[in-house]
């Protein structure tokens, strides 16, 4: 055993977020074994099992399809209402699920936090990870709709894993930022989870981005980017079906997301230390 | 390189005492002056040698629990370092991290990989960790099913088989049946002789500090009070037991009735020899001693402690009337010794009425002649305490 590979020095009197990112690649395995265990998990014990994964983006879809496309006809620019709609929910629903299991994932696992170290930080991305299936399943929900309609992408789609990476990082974004703020304030538990679905109908999934940003003021249009979700849909419309795309507004958006995950990861780390004592 | 394995200095955690609970918005604002502390663990340094078995003993609540919190990395000291050479796991609680939905066998891995076992190591040492624990035949079964001894086994057998340099160990060994124990024991004996790792040990078990470590350190009122080797350490403890001992002094009681003929002087809780207990588990072997002094020597003297919850209650008697055993050749002092091969009493606080009778004359009473505090111990082996919330008796049975 090579004994010095691992020196472990603990010093009060240390700078709080030095080597964290080391740490966490030397813990990769526990957060996809936790990932594992939640998704597996997830469905014991259901009649249905693994297919809720593909039941529930359908249904989601069937439904905005027929209140948002149908009830109130909205115009999506040419794009088939039904793929126009999964297109934003995909996302969004890996955002969501990021966001609110991340944001609730320490206090959920405190028997762990309080007895054994780990960095804390694998468990709301695990979250993130067993989210990341969800929208696996989804893109391939997706990508068979889209060929039930034959709109086919075009060479645009190279953009679509960027918004998906934009998408992880506004959901580790809140994530990180909710999950550690939860340790010391626990009404942010029961906040997040309204917090976001408020923030579902100011995101153009059901409908197109252009809708909200002509409700407001046209000085401050731009202020429907602020929601990171915005701009990162508007990004994956525009790889999947080359829909229109101001470049400025993506840029708001994921500046907004970065902001968000650099400033959050700061925010858990400075935490990190003291989080078995408060929880 | 040095050969510590642990090197600590001035290592310290101070904690905030909080009124309520301040996790929520308004209450934090409410109460932002009201802030104390307190140190529990303070300016401890100390360095283990690689190889070596450290025993930590002390009290309940001397900081033995804090400095493996710190040492584990659970918590951040406010004061001090420490530094680590090898990879360190702590088993502070077997089974952290179970999944009652998963199998056995899935758990295995989701606990090793927690403990900080990579895939490979786990694989590796599978049939080794399902054979040792005992529960082959249920290891595809959700772990749900499980009694809470078969989960003791499994997660303690994972605990076991862990590759890091240096464990740290608390209290592990209070669970499971004895020969599943005895099995840990030996297991610890092995990892530490023959694979050269270097131990952490804290424990309330003298005999296994004795047993399995090298040396000792004796923590109290959060700070290293004697170090030395785990034979001095643990008869120093033993010393100092002595003077935490449940034990009471009746003689000066004036609130007592009966004729005051003889009367009872005192009453102590030993072990099996005679040295004073400071702390009472259900299912240990507990001796009453009871002391009494009179005028002459007595004839016909009968005890009866009647045992109650707080709010009187009454739960059992002592008395060795019940037992069919008489007292012979007694002084005018001396000492009545009741033996409970297994303390009864379940987790919780109980009363004592005291009662000496001479031939049914009633010769002194005393009401609440002590009070003592029975903590968790499995009393029948099973890892099922049945319940640590309600005071009452274990009732000696077995099924078939």
């Amino acid at each position: 055993m090579a004994q010095n590979n691992h020196t472990i020095h603990v010093d009060a009197n240390a700078p709080a977020t030095a080597g964290r990112l080391k740490t966490l690649l030397e813990y990769k395995e526990l957060l996809l074994s936790l990932a594992t265990r939640d998704y597996r998990v997830r469905f014991v014990q259901t009649r249905l099992g693994y297919v809720w994964a593909i039941v529930q983006p359908i249904v989601l879809m069937l439904i905005l399809t027929f209140v948002f496309g149908k009830m109130l006809n909205v115009n999506t620019g040419g794009i088939e209402y039904p793929i126009f709609a999964l297109s934003g929910q995909v996302l969004w629903s890996y955002f969501s699920f990021s966001a609110v299991q991340g944001g609730q994932s320490l206090v959920q696992s405190q028997h762990m936090i309080r007895k054994i170290w780990f960095p804390r930080v694998v468990l709301p991305l695990s979250k993130a990870a067993v989210g990341f299936m969800d929208l696996a399943i989804g893109l391939v929900v997706l990508g068979a709709a889209m060929a039930v309609y034959k709109a086919l992408p075009s060479v645009s789609l190279i953009a679509l894993p960027l918004a998906i990476l934009f998408t992880w990082i506004a959901g580790t974004g809140v994530s990180l930022w909710t999950s550690a703020l939860s340790i010391r304030y626990r009404d942010i538990q029961h906040a997040l989870p309204y917090f976001i679905q408020f923030l579902f109908f100011l995101t153009p999934v059901a409908y197109p981005a252009g809708v909200l940003s002509k409700s407001l003021p046209e000085s401050i249009s731009w202020a429907a980017y602020l929601n990171p979700m915005s701009g990162i849909i508007d990004l994956a419309r525009f790889s999947l079906f080359d829909a229109e795309l101001v470049w400025n507004n993506v840029l708001i958006s994921v500046g907004v997301a970065v902001i968000l995950l650099v400033t959050g990861w700061h925010y858990f780390h400075k935490v990190e230390r003291n989080m078995a004592d408060t929880l | 390189m040095s050969s510590h394995a642990i090197e600590i200095h001035g290592l310290g955690k101070q904690y905030r005492i909080k009124g309520n609970s301040t996790s929520s918005l308004l209450g934090k604002i409410a109460r932002r002056n009201q802030e104390d502390s307190f140190w529990a663990l303070k300016d401890l340094n100390y360095n283990l040698e690689q190889g070596k078995v450290l025993g930590v003993i002390g009290p309940n609540g001397a900081g033995k629990s804090t400095l493996l919190k710190l040492l584990s990395r659970i918590t951040f000291p406010s004061a001090g370092k420490f530094t680590a050479h090898g990879r360190m796991s702590s088993l502070l609680e077997v089974g952290t991290g179970f999944h009652p939905e998963l199998s056995g066998y899935d758990n295995i891995f989701l606990n090793g990989s927690i403990l900080g076992m990579s895939k490979t190591e786990i694989k590796s040492a599978l049939d080794e960790i399902i054979e040792f624990s005992g529960v082959e035949n249920f290891i595809h079964m959700p772990v749900k099913h499980y009694s809470s001894g078969m989960k003791v086994r499994l997660a303690f057998s994972v605990a076991a088989h862990l590759t890091a340099e240096i464990l740290l160990i608390d209290e592990v060994l209070a669970v499971g049946d004895a020969s599943f124990q005895r099995k840990c024991i030996e297991r610890m004996e092995d990892v530490s002789r023959h694979q050269g790792r270097t131990i952490l040990f804290v424990s309330h078990n003298m005999r296994a500090v004795n047993d399995l470590c090298n040396e000792a350190i004796y923590i109290d009122g959060g700070q290293l009070v004697k170090s030395g080797t785990a034979e001095e350490i643990t008869s120093f403890y033993n010393k100092s037991l002595e003077q935490r001992a449940i034990s009471i002094d009746l003689a000066d009681r004036k609130d007592r009735e009966g004729t005051g003929s003889i009367q009872l002087q005192s009453m102590t809780f030993t072990d099996e020899n005679g040295n004073p207990l400071s702390e009472l588990r259900s299912g240990e072997p507990v001796t009453l001693e009871v002391k009494y002094a009179g005028s002459k020597a007595p004839t016909g003297l009968n005890v009866r402690l009647s045992i109650g919850r707080e709010n009187d209650g009454f739960i059992g008697a002592l008395s060795n009337s019940l037992a069919g055993n008489q007292f012979e050749n007694l002084g005018t002092e001396g000492t009545l010794r009741c033996k409970l091969d297994k303390l009864p009493f379940m987790t919780g606080k109980y009363v004592v009425n005291a009662r000496l009778t001479e031939h049914n004359i009633v010769t002194d009473d005393v009401k609440r002649a002590i009070v003592f505090e029975v903590k968790e111990g499995d009393y029948f082996g099973s890892g099922d305490l049945f319940s640590t919330e309600r005071t009452g008796v274990y009732i000696n049975q077995h099924w078939e």
